[in-house]
Order: structure tokens, then C-alpha cells, then sequence
């Protein structure tokens, strides 16, 4: 379909789709789609919902790539989507994101003694938010800045979501 | 690159964070994309056809009742016209139109707003 455009730098791509060259955003996809649904899938823990928000926020993209100023920062602008679109599921599904107490009210059952969990299911045990901020902070090495911009949280929330679950998932994976 | 110390300095998660998780399946993924796009330009063409169809079938239901209305609204139309003609043709009309207007449309161009309406 758009193999024509295999070796194009993602800047061009990314040019050519804004004006509505569908072909080259189909490329675009095919280069960024492993990492947007890596992190959706991260923030979700169940792949089938990530793979449909990771679809919404592509096709958020397309109709929002005319308004990307600089082409070069297409990845990062593509993560503020998606963060932005897994919000948006967030809030409807009524996930308890806002607050600090809200994020440590989800219930966690605690590990048993001994026991070794992954990364992926310690995500699952941390409340929205801090899931969020962690997995942007630690897997995507996002500044406390720049996830404050994508979330639209202030800067302390997001330190404090930073530190409390990046120490709880230090707890459980040690 | 994050401003936690603790993320600096524990580079066992950090290390964790980048194990790569590829997910399978990237071309059926790809082509559901394409196809949400082109569903989403079918619908944005199909929209006001549909919509005509449904006051065309309207007005063919409520025959004569929907002639009365429509004169008594053009008629009504036509007033508001002839009041509004008399405003924009006169200078004051036309520099307040002009200035509401231009700037909107620069905006919206600029912005890629209007480009990105019928994506």
C-alpha cells in the first residue's frame, strides 16, 4: 500500500500527510504504531482497548496534523495524543484520575511473600494517575514539565504521582 | 529526560521501561486506521445527503402544510434580508463585517482549522 514511501524521512512523511497525502500517513502509522500501542497498552493493561484508543488517536492525528507546526516534533506531539486520548477514555469510563487520594484508593492486592511480579501487572495495581505519570516519566522520558503539558495536571501533581508510584513499583519489583 | 532524581538514579526500572513490547499484528492495524479514515470521509460526504433526503421526504409528508410554512419562512427570510442588505451595504456595516469576518477566516486558515473540518 505504501511501500513507495519506505524511505522517506518521517519529516516529509509527515509534510505530505498534512496535505492530505493518506498514503504517507499510512507509513507514518506503520513507523509509530509499535510504540503508541506499547504505551497505550501500558496505560490500559488490556490490549484490545489500546489497540482501539491507539487506532482513535491515529485517526485524531489525521485530522489534527494540519495544525502541527514542526514536522520534527511529530513523536512527541503523537504521545500528547494519545496521552490525550486515553484521557478522554479515562474520564468516561469514570477512572478516578484528579486527585491524589483518588489514585491511592484503587485497591491493591497485596503480593504474597515471596512472590515476583512483572512490570505490566505492577502497572495494573497503581491507580490511573500514577500509572500514567510513572509510565511517562520512566518509559517514555517525558520531563515533569512535559507531562504536566500533556495532561494538563499542575507541575506538583505530577511530582507527586512521579515519586509515590515510581517507590511502589521499586517496592513490588524488588 | 525526566527531572526525578530517583529516576536518574535507578536505572533498574528505567531498564525494565525499555524492554521492548512490540505489539504483533502492525499491517491489520495499519489497515484498521485507513479504514476509520475513510469511514470517517464517507460519513463527513454521505452526512448532508442524508440530511437532504430527509427534509425532501419531509416536505413531500407534510404537503401543503410544509408550502405555508416554507413561504410564511421565506418570507420571513426575505424581510430579514432587506434589513440585513440595508446594514452591510451601508459603510459602518461593511467595515464591522469586514473586520469580524477577515480576521476569522486568516485565523482559521492559519490555524489549519479549516483545512482539517473536511478531513
Amino acid at each position: 500500500m505504501s511501500r513507495d514511501y519506505g524511505d522517506i524521512a518521517e519529516a516529509n512523511l509527515v509534510t505530505l500527510a498534512a496535505l492530505g497525502e493518506e498514503r504517507a500517513f499510512a507509513e507514518l502509522v506503520r513507523r509509530r504504531q509499535g510504540a503508541t500501542r506499547g504505551l497505550l497498552r501500558r496505560l490500559c493493561g488490556n490490549a484490545a482497548l489500546a489497540d482501539d484508543l491507539a487506532q482513535d488517536a491515529f485517526v485524531q492525528a489525521w485530522r489534527t496534523l494540519s495544525q502541527l507546526r514542526n514536522a520534527a516534533a511529530f513523536g512527541g506531539w503523537l504521545k500528547q495524543v494519545a496521552v490525550r486520548t486515553w484521557l478522554q477514555h479515562a474520564r468516561k469510563a469514570k477512572l478516578a484520575l484528579e486527585t491524589l487520594d483518588a489514585a491511592d484508593a484503587v485497591p491493591m492486592a497485596p503480593a504474597a511473600d515471596g512472590e515476583r511480579i512483572d512490570l505490566d501487572r505492577a502497572l495494573a495495581r497503581l491507580g490511573p494517575a500514577q500509572r500514567l505519570c510513572v509510565t511517562l516519566s520512566y518509559g517514555e522520558g517525558l520531563s515533569h514539565g512535559e507531562i504536566a503539558d500533556a495532561t494538563g495536571w499542575p507541575l506538583g501533581t505530577v511530582k507527586s504521582h512521579v515519586a509515590r508510584g515510581g517507590a511502589r513499583l521499586r517496592e513490588w519489583l524488588s | 529526560m525526566s527531572d526525578d532524581p530517583f529516576v536518574r538514579e535507578d536505572s533498574g526500572l528505567a531498564r525494565l521501561f525499555a524492554e521492548p513490547a512490540d505489539p504483533a499484528g502492525g499491517e491489520a492495524f495499519v489497515a484498521g486506521v485507513t479504514g476509520r479514515i475513510a469511514r470517517r470521509r464517507r460519513l463527513r460526504t454521505a452526512a448532508p445527503l442524508a440530511a437532504l433526503a430527509v427534509l425532501l421526504l419531509a416536505v413531500w409528508a407534510t404537503w401543503p402544510a410544509a408550502e405555508t410554512a416554507a413561504t410564511l419562512s421565506i418570507h420571513g427570510i426575505a424581510l430579514l434580508g432587506n434589513g440585513l442588505s440595508a446594514f452591510f451595504t451601508s459603510p459602518v456595516g461593511t467595515t464591522i463585517a469586514g473586520a469580524l469576518l477577515l480576521p476569522l477566516a486568516v485565523w482559521a486558515w492559519a490555524t489549519g482549522r479549516l483545512r482539517a473540518y473536511f478531513r
